[in-house]
């Protein structure tokens, strides 16, 4: 049998139906339950951490207001999330383009291990995962937050980039392999000294 | 096309991945890519380890919460949508059926915990349960269920918001204690005034990853049956008579609204939250000396005992823990003093690398050093993407 993950769709449906009533209760209950992964989409990709609380903020002002307008979605409300997300982290790299880089000067390979490669990866801890990570093009740190981090389907990531399925596959299959070689040039740094 | 099947492959073991399976699981359906795509799928995993500080998250989450309430106090109240309950009540059968389909989902979701992905899931099946019932036990179950769930995120010392009854066991200066779990009720928390032991309340609360579990507000459901105190003294280490609980007989009508009727215990007994502790409702009791550890990634917790020189039944006796073999990273135990365990030098934080897997005697799959800097990888991103996959994957696809 193929394991399939069972979406809680039926579940945020029925909140936003909620919410769209005005219901305050539900759009709390949106709040809390979408405010971490949204934060964590949002945080991954800008430095700054007061940047990021205020882009996340506004993703959530903003649907409330569409609750207002009427504009807010019936259905899959986390696409519709983290799409807006997505597009207030475009308009802020608009303003401020570069992330801040750090020395690489302390990456240090651990012991030898059967596989080197894996063994390093696995040895990363968060910043410089996350350095690795902003290495990457938008779109690449984007696929990757989303299919890895977020463990959103195909379908839900292809909405959600305005790509279809099969470009998205590709491109988490280039990000994956840059953000490899990524980590195959810092290993090779740290060896080097 | 080798190239098609492999992306397909690829993006299979994702799925996987994000179903909660293991790396080799997915590998060993696909043998001829394995060797590729091993690296590639570590790769990608790595970005789970890049996730925020869930302190911060909680720090953020509470920070922006006012915003998004303002904002929210200023929509309309509309009229509320009546035949919206039908429609409910209808994509609640079919969600049942849903579940007879794939059992092994709701049952996952059936131990999640608040903040987890199936956790909406989980409240769902209930209601689901609820409304085809108007058992007053099964809402009793349920009820005790919020309350072991948030003992759970305690132990766990993970943030969420919680939402649970209980009887109000007593209340001190430094904490109430509700339904057997201590609650920092800070003053003016909404609700909280006039509250009394024996009462019966619904908490709104979160908790955080201090461990500490805090109110947002109080309801008061049903006072309890009250000696005649008028003011709030210090309330006394016993409960009142009527609210002390048996171990195991009648459950206390605490849930139920209607005092009148009297649950006579039929059946398994529901065990309503009580400050007895029953098996469901453990609190672990470190004796002197014991403190906190905090699991490393490769701990376990038999080379834990071994380290510190207990059993691991008392170690689960006393950390009440059920499934010795489930703990992570980050949890928090109670241990004896001593020294820590010795780890396997990898971190297992990812799933483990099956030693069957060629990977010492290979040339690492590692590609040649940078024509040029990495600061450029948005460019060139897609040859080495390429680059990487047919000079990996070549060597294996005659497998």
């Amino acid at each position: 049998m193929i394991l399939i993950v069972l979406p809680d769709l039926p579940a945020e449906d029925r909140l936003l139906a909620q919410a769209r009533q005005g219901n305050q209760e539900a759009i709390m209950q949106i709040y809390e339950s979408y405010f971490p992964p949204i934060y964590n989409f949002i945080r991954l990709r800008v430095d700054d951490q007061q940047a990021a609380e205020d882009l996340a903020s506004e993703v959530f002002v903003k649907l409330v207001s569409a609750f207002r307008s009427h504009t807010a979605p019936r259905h899959s409300l986390r696409g519709w999330l983290f799409r807006v997300a997505r597009n207030g982290l475009h308009d802020h790299y608009g303003r401020a383009r570069q992330f801040t880089t750090e020395v690489l000067d302390e990456w240090l390979p651990s012991p030898g291990d059967d596989d080197p490669e894996i063994h390093f990866m696995r040895s990363l801890d968060v910043e410089r995962t996350r350095h690795a990570l902003r290495m990457l093009a938008p779109e690449q740190q984007e696929v990757l937050i989303l299919r890895f981090g977020q463990m959103l389907s195909l379908q839900e990531t292809a909405d959600i980039l305005g790509k279809n399925v099969g470009a998205v596959k590709s491109l988490q299959f280039r990000a994956v392999s840059t953000l490899r070689q990524i980590f195959g040039e810092l290993r090779l740094e740290a060896e080097n000294g | 096309m080798a190239d098609r099947d492999f992306l397909t492959a690829f993006n299979d073991c994702i799925d996987r991945l994000a179903a909660g399976q293991s790396l080799d699981d997915c590998l060993r359906r696909y043998p001829q890519y394995a060797r590729t795509l091993r690296p590639l799928l570590e790769a990608g995993l790595t970005v789970r380890r890049a996730r925020v500080h869930p302190a911060e998250v909680s720090l953020a989450q509470a920070r922006v919460r006012d915003r998004v309430a303002l904002a929210a106090r200023t929509l309309p109240a509309q009229r509320r949508a009546y035949p919206l309950r039908a429609l409910a009540t209808l994509a609640a059968s079919l969600v049942i059926v849903f579940f007879l389909a794939t059992g092994g989902a709701a049952i996952v979701a059936q131990s999640s915990l608040p903040g987890d992905p199936l956790y909406g899931l989980k409240r769902l099946t209930e209601t689901v349960r609820l409304s085809f019932s108007s058992n007053s036990q099964l809402a009793a179950e349920f009820a005790a269920r919020r309350v072991d769930e948030t003992r759970q995120l305690l132990m766990l010392n993970r943030a969420a918001d919680v939402n649970f009854t209980g009887e109000v066991n007593a209340i001190t200066e430094a904490a109430w204690v509700v339904a057997g779990l201590p609650v920092s009720v800070p003053s003016g928390t909404p609700g909280a005034a006039g509250i009394r032991a024996g009462d019966m309340i619904e908490v709104r609360g979160y908790t955080t990853t201090g461990g500490e579990l805090v109110a947002r507000e109080i309801i008061l459901l049903e006072p309890g049956e009250r000696e005649p105190v008028p003011t709030a003294t210090p309330v006394p280490t016993r409960p009142p008579a009527t609210a002390t609980l048996p171990p195991s007989s009648t459950p206390a009508p605490t849930i139920t609204a209607q005092p009148s009727t009297t649950l006579t215990p039929t059946g398994t007994p529901t065990r309503t939250p009580s400050p007895t502790l029953t098996p469901t409702g453990c609190i672990p009791a470190p004796p002197g000396g014991w403190t906190l550890y905090t699991v490393q990634a490769g701990d376990t917790l038999s080379a834990l005992a071994a380290a510190r020189g207990v059993t691991l039944a008392e170690m689960m006796r006393v950390n009440c823990i059920t499934n010795p073999s489930l703990i992570v990273a980050g949890q928090r135990f109670y241990l004896p003093p001593g020294p820590d365990p010795v780890r396997p030098t990898t971190a297992p934080a990812l799933p483990t690398v099956s030693s069957d897997t060629p990977g010492g005697d290979n040339p690492p799959v590692v590609n040649p050093p940078p024509d040029d800097n990495s600061n450029d990888n948005d460019d060139d991103s897609d040859n080495s993407g390429s680059d990487d996959h047919s000079g990996s994957g070549g060597g294996n696809d005659n497998n």
